[in-house]
């Protein structure tokens, strides 16, 4: 059963003069999974964009069963076995279920009216298959990302997949859709389609895969069973250096009140929640899907009306608009990275002073370019941006990773006083994670209060000082470090409110 | 929660866009129709079925574009164009037979040069047709050196005396049109595309459609309309004065809007909307008339109903947008 059915050698890409895979070897047996991770920037995008047709590569071999792959285009590679299921899913939110499954090769009848009817049967059958029950002639805008993911699944298993390609697969998923996943993931390999399994979490890329491979700066560190690997190792192979704590904490005295949220209320999204921040705290905020964690901070922020209650800032009370936040030094790095933190088609340069356009102002309220030059320099040495020119390399070219360096850059080009902060690390790989912590922590050793929103436990239990849980849209507990066990942090967030 | 303020919140928000059209459509007929005793009769509804027709076509085409998230700036100058050369010929003895493939082939260039601007070069579609509506009405002047022309009775006569039961033939044409174009629309996969493609574009480019090919076809079926429409309106007026067809992209674009096509793409029909919505602005038109209300009260109705329209429009779609 260790038959091989894809084989890489030697791929490689340049993009302009930037060499982005210099060789790569990978192996992939039927019906097994196997995990790809890497820092962002490391070429998995482009190795897998390579596999699924969507770019070509430079030079290399590839063999899918033993006969030479040449994918001219991503619907060829469909055609040939491969299919990709990306991060952003390719559906259409104003067509119904059964039209995204097969919008890419909608069915006629008579080579002209669509075959309805035969969409729907077939739709349900596929979906079926993978446990799924919904109404297929609704728009697939109705129904949660769990479900839209099993429906691009049962898009690709409509054709004969061999090989399914995931990125990032879970980021928006809960818990309990994250489960269904992997348990239709398993399904599949025993069904013998082979896995490529592309993430930034390691306990489910553990769980997972046969075996892991390591690529960095676009060479293959190495690819080895995963019973002969654990995560320390994983993380050295992926960085290149080995990172002693995943999550750098530093002993702080924090001062006065800072922010103050009292009996925040917003009809049916959170009642009646009240804490503050001090000077120099990192405190975090925990909860599950659904708890009301954004929608507290983007009312804070102003960015969301509330009902009732409210914002102070120092005993001073704030309008519930960002601009009076921003006014007042808060900052607010969103969870929506792509729709609401940077602008994706301007330059990092832009991006990057765009909340401090007054910091760089000359004569007559034009832009001074020398201040901006320096003032951006500034920024991309303090948050290590790899960028090879900002005033011209777009948002959009840069990995998840250096984009949200460049989110949370934009709010130091003057030091904030509070920092609100949504899922700061989501999407984003380890070494770039170590960073951001690293940034976080001398914020608060200058004194900013930081509050952090994050759905992974370990990440606040490890560099928060203390950690607030929301269950149900209410405050159900608090805790300050040392007190922290997983099990404590979790009664909290699933406390009836 | 007050299920009071729910319940007329759902409606504003959620009835209320969805099916207020309809009603304001009811409302509008009764109001007219109490005002004045002629505006029911059948005479008058033939009018009014009469007056929508060019410009009823040319939605249609208009209806393409919109939902693929573009929009079509140029299509007054394509009535234009093609009303001058049609006319052209019908002055020079030219039938039918010669007339009808001539608007189809006018329209067809101007699509085409839309379309291979937008589609092909990626050009903003407000930039290129602005500036093909611009270039294409200079052109048909300098060819018609500015001169209105009057047609002849027979080919006028041809087409608009016609009828089936009735019914006069162009309306049945008109109608034709909307319904080929909804099921188009519906029912075939480059109308499926069409609603893909605004929805989502890199998205559709990323599952292997040739967002190139169905966004120029788009454009192509718009001009192809905007000519016919061309064509009838020269041969209904009876002439082709040097003003034909101006500002009525904006006609064509709101009754669409109008009638439930989102200016952001992905959404809204032919039928019933976009039409019910070229009906709206026609009975608007015709009621004041037959009421003799103030003439320049007729922009200032059509101005209301098409701000109001797109900021429906906008309140409907801002939750997906955001």
């Amino acid at each position: 059963m260790d038959e091989t059915i894809l084989e890489l050698h030697g791929i490689r890409k340049s993009f302009a003069s930037v060499r982005v895979l210099e060789g790569v070897d990978l192996t992939l047996k039927r019906g097994k999974v196997l995990g790809v991770v890497g820092e962002n920037g490391a070429g998995k995008s482009t190795l897998m964009n390579i596999l699924g047709g969507i770019i070509k590569r430079d030079s290399g071999e590839m063999l899918l069963e033993g006969a030479v792959y040449e994918p001219k285009n991503p619907n060829d590679a469909k055609k040939k076995g491969i299919s990709f299921i990306h991060q952003e899913l390719s559906l259409f939110g104003n067509l119904s279920v059964k039209e995204n499954l097969f919008i890419d090769g909608l069915p006629t009848k008579g080579g002209v009216l669509v075959n309805y009817p035969y969409m729907s049967k077939r739709a349900k059958e596929a979906l079926a298959l993978l446990g799924v029950r919904v109404n297929v002639d609704k728009p697939i805008d109705s129904y949660s990302m769990g479900i839209r993911q099993m429906v691009e699944i049962a898009k690709s298993l409509l054709r004969d997949t061999r090989v399914l390609i995931f990125d990032e697969p879970t980021t928006s998923l809960s818990q309990v859709e994250k489960e269904d996943l992997f348990k239709v993931i398993g399904d599949l390999t025993e069904k013998g389609v082979s896995i490529i399994y592309i993430s930034h979490v390691l306990e489910d890329v553990f769980a997972l895969c046969e075996d892991i491979c390591v690529i960095r700066d676009g060479k293959v560190i190495g690819q080895k069973p995963t019973s002969r690997l654990d995560k320390d190792a994983v993380v050295k192979m992926m960085v290149g250096r080995e990172i002693t704590d995943l999550y750098p904490y530093i002993q702080k005295n924090p001062g006065k009140d800072m922010l103050k949220i009292e009996d925040l209320t917003s009809q049916g999204k959170f009642e009646d929640v009240s804490f503050d921040l001090r000077q120099g705290e990192i405190v975090g905020m925990f909860g599950l899907v659904g708890a009301g964690r954004s929608e507290v901070a983007r009312a804070i922020f102003g960015v969301d009306p509330y009902d009732s209650g409210s914002v102070s800032i120092e005993g001073e009370a704030i309008a519930p608009t960002p601009q009076a936040c921003i006014a007042k030094g808060v900052a607010f790095v969103t969870e929506n990275r792509k729709e609401e933190g940077v602008l994706l088609t301007k330059s990092i340069q832009e991006n990057l002073t765009l909340v401090d356009l007054d910091g760089i102002r000359g004569k007559f309220a034009s832009i001074n370019k020398a201040k901006e030059r320096s003032a951006c320099k500034r920024i991309i040495d303090l948050v290590k941006i790899k960028t090879y020119d900002p005033a011209k390399q777009e948002a959009r070219q840069l990995s998840g990773g250096n984009q949200q360096k460049v989110v949370i850059g934009k709010w130091l080009m003057k030091a904030p006083r509070v920092f609100i902060m949504d899922e700061p690390t989501r999407g984003v790989d380890v070494g770039a994670k170590f960073e951001i912590y690293n940034y976080i922590n001398d914020l608060a050793a200058q004194n900013t209060a930081v509050l952090i929103i994050s759905s992974e436990m370990e990440e606040l239990m490890g560099i928060c000082d203390r950690i607030l849980v929301l269950s149900k849209g209410r405050l159900t507990g608090e805790m300050k470090r040392g007190d922290y066990t997983q099990q404590a942090i979790m009664e909290y967030a699933v406390m009836g409110g | 929660m007050n299920t009071n303020e729910l319940s007329a919140k759902k409606f504003l928000v959620d009835v209320l866009p969805r099916y207020g059209f309809y009603l304001f459509f009811a409302l509008l007929i009764a109001v007219f129709a109490l005002l004045s005793p002629t505006f029911l009769t059948f005479g008058n509804i033939v009018g009014i079925l009469l007056q929508s027709t060019s410009i009823g076509i040319a939605v249609v085409g208009m209806t393409f574009v919109i939902l693929t998230a573009g929009i079509d700036l140029s299509a007054g100058t394509t009535i234009f164009f093609s009303a001058t050369i049609c006319g052209h010929l019908i002055g020079n003895g030219s039938g039918l037979v010669t007339v009808i493939p001539a608007a189809i082939l006018c329209g067809a260039v101007m699509g085409a040069i839309n379309g291979v601007a937008i589609a092909r070069f990626k050009v903003t579609p407000f930039i290129a047709t602005l500036a093909t509506m611009t270039f294409g009405r200079g052109l048909t002047l300098t060819f018609s050196q500015a001169k209105a022309q009057y047609l002849s009775g027979e080919i006028q006569n041809m087409l608009m005396n016609s009828n089936v039961a009735g019914i006069p033939t162009i309306v049945l044409c008109m109608l034709l049109v909307f319904v080929a174009g909804d099921v188009v629309l519906r029912w075939t996969p480059f109308g499926r595309w069409i609603y893909a493609i605004g929805h989502n574009d890199a998205a559709a480019e990323k599952i292997g459609l040739s967002v190139v090919r169905i966004k120029f076809t788009a454009y192509l079926i718009a001009g192809i309309t905007a000519g016919i429409a061309g064509l009838i309106s020269s041969v209904r007026v009876g002439a082709v004065m040097p003003s034909l067809g101006m500002g009525q992209e904006f006609v064509i674009i709101s009754c669409a809007v109008l009638g439930g096509v989102s200016l952001f793409g992905g959404k809204g029909h032919a039928l019933p909307g976009a039409l019910v919505g070229v009906l709206i602005i026609s009975c608007i038109e015709n009621g004041l008339v037959l009421i003799n209300a103030n003439p320049y009260l007729y922009t200032v109705v059509r101005g209301v109903v098409i701000y109001l329209s797109v900021m429906i429009d906008s309140i409907q779609n801002r939750g997906e947008l955001r």
